[in-house]
């Protein structure tokens, strides 16, 4: 990417000037989702939508839909790590770390990959996929997976912290974290934390 | 990252060579290996004022319930962008401004 106002070239997947006057500069990402376009509207009802023509390029929906495994949803911590659609779509709901508990909710339906943080109020959660959402065992609270907001329960109000996992081509993120680690749902083969 | 609004344009797109340094600092591998290529032409024009409609004014010829949109909610204010729009180097990057915040929608 350019920026017209310096002409500094920025890494799209980083968020940060690679080169030019604003070399080092971060742009502060903002947590947004991959989602069906029924289920963004359901979700934000005032919604507005950007009105220009499809594209001639490669329909990314069907290459989504046909070659999940050939997606990721990553991020960049503390080490960058990654999970594929593929995997997501056996396993919806994957705890793991990285840098801090955090949690990976998929929803088939919307196709929306959610991160979030499992700590809430100085303990850890750990969660467990439930009807509409998921739950966690410690409190058997149920969460919202749209919100991170508990609808029910011991912990119902509060609200876990959103984090911004970048969806992306496999090939392109391992091109720009080449030493991400794969997230894994426990108890699968390879689960080990290297 | 101080307070310039900055307006996006894409005229290359990066690529990675292959890692053959010993250096271990990360900051120096990636600029050794930050090697854009421009793959435009000429400069394409930024996007600074794309059309937006309410979303319940959307038929399928704009957006079908399957296909796949970026979304985003800022300071109660959502919008979505179609990922079958934005797709190509003309379209990748859609400067914006929503719920006060300057944003940079990219593809």
């Amino acid at each position: 990417m350019l920026d017209i106002e310096t002409e500094s070239l920025w890494s799209h997947i980083l968020g940060r000037a690679m080169k030019g006057e604003l070399k080092g500069k971060r742009l502060e990402s903002v947590a947004s989702d991959m989602v069906t376009w029924a289920a963004w509207k359901r979700d934000h009802p005032t919604t507005t939508v950007l009105a220009l023509t499809r594209t001639k390029h490669r329909s990314y929906t069907s290459d989504f839909y046909t070659n999940p495994s050939k997606f990721v949803v990553g991020l960049a911590a503390d080490g960058a790590r990654h999970c594929s659609f593929a995997t997501l779509m056996r396993h919806p709901l994957v705890n793991f770390e990285c840098g801090e508990p955090l949690v990976i909710s998929y929803d088939p339906v919307s196709t929306s990959a959610r991160i979030f943080s499992r700590e809430i109020a100085e303990r850890v959660l750990t969660f467990e996929q439930s009807r509409g959402g998921f739950r966690d065992t410690e409190t058997g609270s149920t969460w919202n997976r749209v919100t991170g907001i508990a609808t029910d329960g011991p912990l119902k109000g509060s609200q876990l912290k959103a984090i911004v996992g970048i969806v992306s081509y496999a090939k392109v993120w391992s091109e720009f974290h080449p030493d991400s680690r794969e997230i894994k749902p426990r108890g699968a083969s390879n689960s080990a934390r290297r | 990252m101080n307070q310039v609004v900055l307006t996006i344009g894409l005229t290359c797109t990066m690529t990675f060579m292959a890692a053959n340094c010993s250096c271990q600092e990360q900051n120096q591998k990636e600029s050794r290996r930050f090697n854009p290529k421009i793959v435009l032409s000429k400069p394409i024009r930024p996007i600074i004022d794309a059309p937006f409609i309410p979303g319940a004014d959307a038929s399928a010829e704009v957006v079908t319930d399957n296909e796949l949109v970026l979304g985003v909610v800022i300071d109660g204010e959502s919008r979505a962008y179609p990922i079958n729009m934005i797709t190509g180097p003309r379209r990748e990057i859609v400067n914006d401004k929503l719920g006060g915040l300057a944003i940079a929608a990219t593809w």
